[in-house]
């Protein structure tokens, strides 16, 4: 099934707070799973996969615990969320990003991170591991490598830095169309952020309770 | 390009215009989306046409109605259904409805139609595609549906009094766009001229829809009456509007989007600031916000309501227009800032509904200086959304002072300061609003008690050094990440933030939605409760195939003869 990005959007927020994320990270998740799914790639999955990894543990222990050449987390893994959104932060405050990221799990889901520090510095940002390079010039993507190493749950390392020039982007995308598991999954951590009902809010909750019949 | 007189009056200012009672209080104005919509389609010379009609005598069956624009053609898909009593609700939990609709992108062939004639009637538990803009739907009017057919299956008019005691045969529920239910997300769209503005093709949707009803009635009450039946007078079906009946799902929305919300304030705000700024007026501009006080009057006089808060505001909102009568009445509105001269005299001689009608009406003479502004009221700014993260502590702190200084020294632990919660239901995934006092809702709030939160991240940020970035502050709390977003974002949108606390034990939501509504040209605001509105949308407006150039903008505003 194909879904409007906006749709994506809306469930990858709700995901990602019923996974235990704040409310602000949550609209960074969705926003990342969106950008990513508008170029080509499947967000969804890659959400599912970080939120998996992030369920049941403080996200804040899996935060770069130092902003050094390297980062790491105190969990062991990273994630990609918290150190995308560190990414974006720190582009416009630091003199230069260049780091190596530890353990970090959905690694694909700190190229739209890379997108914003991209357009703050006004040239494209690189995110390589091995066998795959990824270039966002802030709008598009480029990819090149293996496809099936794209959407890898974990990578030992990653480096980020300024590029100067970015190859063929994906087209861009009007709908995404993410794997049935990834949606499910999603829904799932959503389905945590709904208040089960009771007879008095069916009531009260929404207002109602006139007749409509007239 | 326009060039525009300098505005010296400046725009009123935010902690004045984002108070609820005040949004609760607004009017529509020229720059409502009906009205873009009406305007921007009798300049385009809009084709309309019913290429499809097939319907039974129970109102069984669907139509297609096509509204040709210069480059792009947009189909309105309805559905009517034979829908039983017991199962007629206003609310989002319904399942079934008299009639069901989507604005499809182009003119649909059969199979689009076939397709659709699955999906659309369920609603929420159907689906649809890229090429669906909208899908909503309306139930009947139960009492004045079946006076309608009885009249005019006999050959008489309804009622006058029954039309004007309802204004509308129809009202929807819920109109559902930009990529619900899978239609077409709204980006996909915004290049277009006719959907540059917020919210066209839902307003298109409803245009279209009130068309259908009108055909509707008249066939059913044909196959009912056969020879003996007439159709409904033209003066009569201009008066019917759509109704629409809206609870706390719509609430929301201005608080989650606030760049948008902000450019909708700007824009009228910017508008009161021009007309303000004008030394003089002329004959006829002077003249034409007399006519249009008048006809003001009659549609106060035409409003009615039972919701005890609405009867109070709707008896200060007659008297207020008596007083303005009065006052107009005895100013020459030609000399010395005259529109200015009104708006400051409101300011303290009528209520606050009274102030916002007036302030909508000022702009009516002056379409050249405030039609435009229409352009400025979408999203453009993608970039809003991200942080930058080398903003300061200390400039942090001050957009948040400056948007909700008068939320911090507020105790938030009271509990008449935090009594509502706003949550989803598990039931229909549609918004609430709670008792967070006595009902289990912790866990499961919604971040729309922006003021509250604006106070502790505010309380937070004191620990740190005024010169720190942001980012090094959001790395040790990403719990405030919404709120240092909604504080940057405030520095470029004055007005995106209700300076009110939406979590108090008094907040209204009927002021959430009032607020919005109006911005989409609705009339006739009728509460039925604290959290639910029913409105008319396009009542006085010409049908399609009758839209020219003379009667695409005023008609908000009933005729009256003097």
């Amino acid at each position: 099934m194909n879904f409007a990005l906006n749709e994506v959007e809306a469930m990858a927020k709700k995901a990602s707070r019923g996974a235990g994320y704040s409310w602000g990270m949550a609209e960074e998740a969705a926003k990342a799973s969106r950008w990513l799914c508008a170029n080509g790639i499947d967000g969804v999955n890659a959400l599912a996969v970080a939120l998996l990894a992030a369920d049941g543990s403080d996200p804040k222990w899996m935060v770069p615990q130092t902003l050094d050449e390297e980062w790491r987390a105190q969990s062991g893994t990273i994630c990609p969320l918290m150190a995308g959104a560190t990414l974006s932060d720190f582009a416009g405050v630091g003199p230069e990003i260049s780091v190596g990221i530890v353990n970090v799990v959905a690694p694909i889901l700190l190229l739209p991170f890379a997108a914003n520090a991209a357009r703050q510095f006004g040239c494209p940002v690189t995110v390589a591991r091995d066998g795959v390079l990824a270039t966002t010039d802030g709008k598009g993507l480029a990819l090149s490598g293996a496809q099936s190493a794209v959407s890898i749950d974990i990578a030992p390392r990653v480096t980020v830095q300024r590029t100067g020039q970015i190859g063929a982007k994906n087209p861009p995308q009007t709908r995404a169309t993410p794997s049935d598991a990834g949606w499910a999954a999603l829904g799932h951590f959503a389905h945590r952020t709904y208040a089960p009902a009771t007879d008095e809010s069916r009531l009260k909750g929404a207002g109602a309770g006139l007749s409509d019949n007239d | 390009m326009a060039v525009f007189p300098p505005t010296h009056i400046p725009r009123r200012a935010p902690r004045d215009v984002m108070r609820l009672a005040r949004l609760g209080s607004m009017h529509q104005c020229r720059l409502s989306f009906q009205r873009v919509l009406t305007r921007r389609m009798a300049a385009e010379g809009w084709v309309f046409s019913r290429p499809v009609f097939e319907f039974d005598a129970a109102g069984v069956g669907h139509a297609v109605y096509t509204a040709q624009g210069p480059e792009r053609a947009y189909s309105l898909i309805a559905f009517g259904h034979d829908l039983p009593p017991e199962q007629r609700s206003d609310r989002v939990i319904a399942t079934a409805w008299d009639a069901t609709f989507t604005l499809f992108d182009g003119i649909p062939t059969s199979e689009d139609i076939s397709r659709l004639a699955q999906n659309i009637p369920l609603q929420e538990a159907g689906r649809v595609t890229e090429t669906e803009i909208s899908v909503s739907r309306a139930n009947r009017s139960v009492r004045l549906w079946a006076h309608f057919i009885e009249c005019l299956s006999e050959g008489r008019q309804p009622d006058a009094d029954k039309v004007d005691a309802v204004g509308y045969l129809m009202r929807t529920t819920a109109v559902y766009g930009s990529g619900k239910l899978g239609a077409a997300d709204y980006d996909t769209l915004a290049a277009r001229p006719e959907m540059a503005v917020p919210f066209q093709a839902e307003m298109l949707s409803v245009f279209l829809t009130r068309g259908f009803v009108r055909d509707l009635i008249n066939h059913m009450a044909h196959a009912k009456g056969g020879e003996k039946a007439v159709n409904l007078a033209p003066g009569i079906a201009k008066r019917l509007g759509i109704g629409n009946s809206t609870g706390l799902g719509l609430a929301p929305y201005i608080v989650n989007h606030p760049v948008l919300f902000n450019n909708w304030i700007m824009a009228r705000e910017e508008a009161i600031a021009r007309v303000r700024s004008l030394k003089t007026a002329t004959d006829t501009e002077a003249n034409a916000f007399e006519k249009l006080l008048q006809r003001s009057q009659a549609l106060v006089a035409a409003w009615h309501t039972e919701h005890p808060i609405q009867i109070v505001k709707l008896a200060d909102l007659t008297l207020d227009m008596n007083a303005l009568t009065d006052q107009v009445a005895h100013d020459d509105l030609r000399t010395g800032h005259p529109w200015d001269r009104l708006v400051k005299w409101s300011e303290s001689a009528l209520s606050l509904e009274g102030q916002e009608l007036l302030a909508s009406l000022i702009l009516e003479p002056y379409g050249e200086l405030v039609d435009g502004l229409a352009n400025t009221m979408a999203d453009t700014n993608t970039q809003a959304f991200c942080i930058d993260g080398a903003m300061s502590v200390a400039s942090v702190r001050g957009l948040i002072e400056t948007s909700y200084g008068w939320a911090l020294p507020m105790d938030w632990a009271a509990r008449d300061n935090c009594a509502r919660a706003w949550y989803v239901s598990e039931e229909k995934l549609e918004p609430r609003m709670g008792e967070r006092f006595e009902e289990p809702l912790k866990d499961y709030e919604q971040p729309l008690a922006p003021a509250r939160d604006a106070a502790a991240a505010h309380a937070a940020l004191l620990d740190w050094a005024d010169d720190k970035p942001i980012a090094e502050f959001l790395l040790s709390h990403p719990e405030h990440r919404h709120t240092i977003r909604r504080a940057q974002i405030s520095a470029d949108a004055p007005y995106a933030e209700i300076r009110d606390n939406t979590i108090a034990v008094d907040v209204l939501p009927i002021d959430f939605l009032r607020c919005k509504l109006a911005f989409f040209g609705a009339t006739h605001f009728d509460p039925r409760s604290d959290r639910w509105v029913r409105i008319c949308m396009y009542a006085g407006a010409p049908y399609p195939q009758d839209l020219t150039l003379d009667n695409a903008d005023l008609w908000a505003y009933p005729e009256v003869t003097t």
